[in-house]
């Protein structure tokens, strides 16, 4: 049974005039113990989605259902043990000022019965947690980005949530920072068995910690899969654009299109390689000279371990006969490398477009 | 007491006078402010959740609310005085006195700080309140323990901006022998040309003045966390 299931889910904003689609027809279904990372740009509705969620936004039509119970009629009192079970974290923290840390994080516990006793320890165990204890009795004011985010994270755990949201959690902080709380979300994950839903548009925060992954473009989901098989088998072009943010590929063919020694080079004999896993142990690049007497010269090459599996991209440029070309071609596609002939010309285009539309 | 009674010869001879008029300022200020502060901030929270973008939205209250506070800010409290009076009359028995001018003090003052207040708690980042219902919170726990606990340094200073213009007031209430500084000021010192009373009846209303700005001023950055640095 999936943790969180979102059938169908349509939200639209009316205004005066015209209604605005900000979710559009979104299913997902997100199991207990996943790191679902949904991607998107600004304006895709990845927060009104997750905010289905908690319903702090009513969806016009579909199914929201935790935990096998349909949240769609609840409400009052029930609604708010509902959203106790889902923590949520955000871009600009939201910590409360006139609190200190300790009390911030106690915030979630109050009014439910426990006493001040045992919200004293539960603050300072989830403090220790995040490892920011000794500034219990500061106030947010006095704390960094990432040390508020962590309080943030320790609030968001204080009613023992079962799922945790973290909707741009990240954004607002350095890149350092961000790998710590992201850390720190992967630890939380493991040893809590808590859900994690990371809404984000850094793809790289996605690659390092996500086990599925969705991507989202004008209010619907474009692709979602595991995030190895969205990795390595993109199949839109947003998602192939979010992956290439990720890696080094890109800038790397925007060099080589420049350079002399490539500008007319032959697509057919300038490749990029990209195998998955298994593949990677063979020593194909030696095969294609033994059997095929093709020369394999590596120009550039990215290998990057997503959830453990390694993931390679190499661009080489290929020597040897015609025939012995298409051959060690087919050979690789037998070994399940995927080869894409490079069109530098087309590189080139593509750099002079974006540049244009960046003017 | 030489140089005094030179400069203040007038003052001099009616101490008990200024006691007081002195005495009914504060009473008649202390009175109203805790009168219309519950009701003021009790408007002013109803203002901020039925409005727009607030969480308990309720449009058309929200609107009629709203245009009453502004119709009754837009009386001039001297006429507010005669507006109300059979109204006064009803409520405390009399139309005259200081008991008499304290209900016209509240009926102006309440709309006033009402809207003050429902600045304050609009300056509450709508990030923290939508972080509280995420935890939770049913609305009467975001107003007491969000909205007027983050929303309290707000609250001080406005208050002491309420505090001070309602003193202004009393001294109007003279008009319906409400007595009080005002009172003493002008029909002691400005009619009968006893300048020194009129001056020293100002000296005591900028001592109170001075006194709440700065007791309202320790508070308020007492209760402030958020701009510590």
């Amino acid at each position: 049974m999936a943790q969180v299931e979102l059938k169908n889910i349509d939200v639209t904003f009316k205004q005066k005039h015209q209604s605005i689609k900000a979710v559009s027809d979104v299913s997902l279904s997100i199991e207990k113990g996943d790191i679902f990372g949904i991607v998107g740009y600004s304006g895709a509705g990845k927060s009104t989605l997750v905010r289905v969620v908690n319903r702090l936004q009513e969806p016009s039509s579909g199914e929201v259902i935790i935990n096998g119970e349909n949240i769609e009629k609840v409400s009052g009192s029930e609604l708010r043990s509902v959203r106790r079970k889902i923590g949520i974290i955000f871009q600009h923290f939201n910590l409360m000022n006139a609190r200190t840390i300790a009390n911030n994080v106690e915030y979630p516990l109050l009014g439910t019965g426990v006493s001040k006793k045992d919200r004293k320890a539960k603050s300072e165990r989830l403090l220790k947690l995040v490892g920011l204890y000794d500034k219990k009795d500061y106030y947010p004011s006095q704390l960094s980005g990432g040390q508020k985010q962590r309080v943030a994270i320790a609030r968001a755990l204080a009613s023992d949530p079962e799922i945790l949201i973290s909707d741009e959690a990240t954004s607002a902080l350095d890149p350092k920072t961000t790998q710590s709380i992201l850390r720190l979300l992967q630890k939380l994950n493991k040893d809590l068995n808590l859900t994690i839903l990371l809404i984000t548009h850094e793809m790289d925060a996605v690659k390092s910690v996500c086990n599925k992954v969705a991507v989202m473009d004008s209010g619907k989901v474009v692709e979602k899969g595991s995030l190895l098989s969205v990795f390595s088998n993109p199949q839109n072009d947003l998602t192939r654009d979010f992956i290439e943010t990720t890696n080094q590929i890109k800038p790397a063919l925007r060099v080589l299109s420049h350079q002399k020694d490539f500008v007319n080079y032959d697509d057919r004999r300038l490749v990029e390689l990209q195998y998955t896993g298994d593949t990677t142990s063979n020593p194909v690049i030696i095969e294609l000279f033994e059997k095929f007497n093709v020369t394999a010269n590596i120009i550039f090459g990215n290998v990057e371990f997503i959830q453990g599996v390694p993931l390679g991209h190499l661009i080489v440029t290929l020597n040897g006969s015609d025939d012995g070309i298409k051959k060690a071609k087919d050979y690789l596609h037998d070994q399940e490398i995927q080869v894409y002939n490079i069109d530098l010309a087309k590189v080139r285009e593509q750099e002079a477009l974006e540049e244009k539309e960046e003017a | 007491m030489g140089l005094f009674s030179h400069y203040f010869p007038n003052v001099a001879d009616s101490i008990p006078s200024f006691v007081q008029a002195t005495w009914e300022t504060i009473y008649m200020t202390a009175v109203t402010a805790i009168i219309a502060g519950v009701f003021g901030i009790f408007i002013g929270v109803l203002l901020v959740i039925t409005g727009p973008d607030g969480i308990a939205k309720q449009s058309t209250f929200y609107t009629i609310l709203d245009k009453i506070v502004n119709i009754f800010r837009s009386i001039p409290f001297i006429i507010m005085l005669a507006v109300i009076a059979p109204f006064t009359r009803i409520i405390v028995g009399t139309s005259i006195g200081t008991i008499a001018a304290i209900v016209p003090l509240i009926v102006s003052t309440t709309p006033f700080y009402a809207r003050q207040i429902q600045n304050a708690l609009l300056d509450v980042d709508e990030g923290i309140i939508e972080a509280a219902q995420a935890m939770g919170s049913s609305n009467l726990a975001i107003i007491f323990r969000v909205y007027l606990k983050e929303g309290l340094p707000a609250i001080i200073r406005s208050s002491v901006v309420v505090l001070i213009s309602l003193i202004g007031l009393t001294a109007m209430a003279g008009t319906v022998g409400g007595g009080g500084l005002g009172n003493l000021a002008i029909m002691t010192g400005y009619q009968r040309f006893e300048n020194d009373v009129t001056i020293m009846s100002m000296i005591i209303i900028l001592v109170i003045v001075f006194i709440i700005q700065i007791i309202g001023d320790i508070l308020a950055k007492k209760t402030d966390h958020e701009n510590i640095n």
